[in-house]
């Protein structure tokens, strides 16, 4: 059937096949809502349709995640996500409040205002001791708890693992930021 | 039980904190508050009184939470970039 | 049974973290470092209370609506943080430094 790409059919059926994902999304959601009874899908077998097909048109399929990059990423973020609210929670409760903030500015290497740079954002305020302010058109501005230098570092690693996850092409860690 | 207690006396500290400012961004915090201490608290409650529709009530207002804190910010937030404000009062004092 | 003890053990734990998301909204400096308590330390009692709830859970059904509501709360919760820090940011809050 892909050897005659362009038939109407094949568009058709091209078009079905690229909405699978999103469909099966919808149905589990709906599954999570009602315990998964079985007499919910008189409603439930429209509302998922009228809801894959509204987000379609919304947004069009095309961002594929990588199911390897997510298996990677899960682990990592949770890990260092924990760390993170260790760090700041003991900071909180310490009689002597070890804090000393700052502003820094990060170069972010993801296509700005992409949905990989919208979820690294995101994901930048449950790392330890960070947590995005602004972004402009070339820079992130962070404010970090304790301004140390592994920020960079743990930026920059957070940056290619959700790269990894969208699969999307990076470049190599150049200039990473500096203070503000 | 008891955890639920503690949860409590926790969110009440962050309104103290919310009440009190001292800027309106502080404020704002609000809806961040509720968002996870508050259906923390639904959480709870959904278990130690056995009412599985708080589950739902949480969720709810896990979904809620996201869209107030934009209607915070569209509403009270301070002009986006490009926009000059004319002079401190012109938006009223924090 | 050895599940509801880590059961307890997490909610605890959380107890513990919400505890200090709200210490660090009392004592923090400026808007930033609160930001910083509420969205970490909250979230991380939240996903360990969750954990703890999901242990004691009846169906894989509750299980996936709790891991949703916490999926949720995690987008929530970052999303308005970095929106109240660049807001703050506009508006001319500046970090506080150690003096």
């Amino acid at each position: 059937m892909s050897e005659h790409e362009g038939r109407p059919v094949d568009v058709w059926w091209g078009s079905l096949v690229r909405s699978l994902p999103r469909l099966m999304v919808f149905a589990l959601l709906w599954m999570i809502l009602t315990g998964a009874q079985a007499s919910s899908w008189r409603i439930g077998v429209p509302i998922v349709l009228v809801a894959t097909a509204w987000s379609l048109s919304l947004v069009a399929p095309g961002t594929r995640l990588s199911p390897r990059g997510i298996a990677r990423f899960v682990p990592f973020f949770l890990a260092r996500s924990v760390v993170g609210s260790i760090d700041v929670a003991r900071r909180a409760l310490l009689p002597s409040m070890p804090i000393a903030p700052a502003m820094v500015r990060y170069r972010p290497r993801l296509a700005p205002s992409s949905a990989p740079a919208i979820f690294f954002i995101n994901a930048i305020s449950l790392l330890p001791g960070t947590l995005c302010a602004s972004l402009e058109a070339a820079n992130l501005h962070i404010h970090v708890v304790d301004d140390e230098a592994g920020v960079f570092e743990g930026l920059a690693e957070l940056e290619e693992h959700v790269a990894a996850m969208f699969g999307v092409e990076i470049s190599a860690r150049e200039e990473l930021g500096g203070p503000e | 039980m008891g955890v639920a207690i503690v949860l409590l006396l926790s969110f009440a500290a962050g309104a103290v904190r919310i009440i009190r400012g001292p800027t309106r961004s502080d404020r704002m915090m609000a809806a961040q508050l509720f968002g996870t201490t508050g259906v923390a608290i639904l959480l709870l409650l959904a278990r130690a009184m056995e009412v599985a529709a708080l589950l739902d009530v949480a969720l709810v207002l896990a979904l809620l939470a996201t869209v107030a804190v934009v209607a915070f910010v569209q509403r009270f937030g301070h002009r986006p970039v490009g926009e000059p404000e004319q002079g401190a009062g012109g938006g009223g004092a924090d | 049974m050895l599940i509801d003890l880590v059961s307890m053990v997490a909610i605890g734990a959380a107890t513990i973290f919400f505890v200090a998301g709200s210490a660090g909204m009392l004592r923090f400096p400026d808007v930033f470092m609160r930001l910083h308590a509420m969205t970490k330390a909250d979230n991380l009692g939240l996903g360990l209370l969750i954990v703890g709830l999901a242990l004691q859970a009846s169906s894989f059904w509750v299980i996936a609506k709790l891991v949703l509501i916490w999926l949720l709360v995690l987008v929530s919760s970052t999303s308005a943080s970095h929106l109240v820090a660049r807001d703050a940011l506009a508006r001319g809050l500046r970090p506080w430094r150690n003096p």
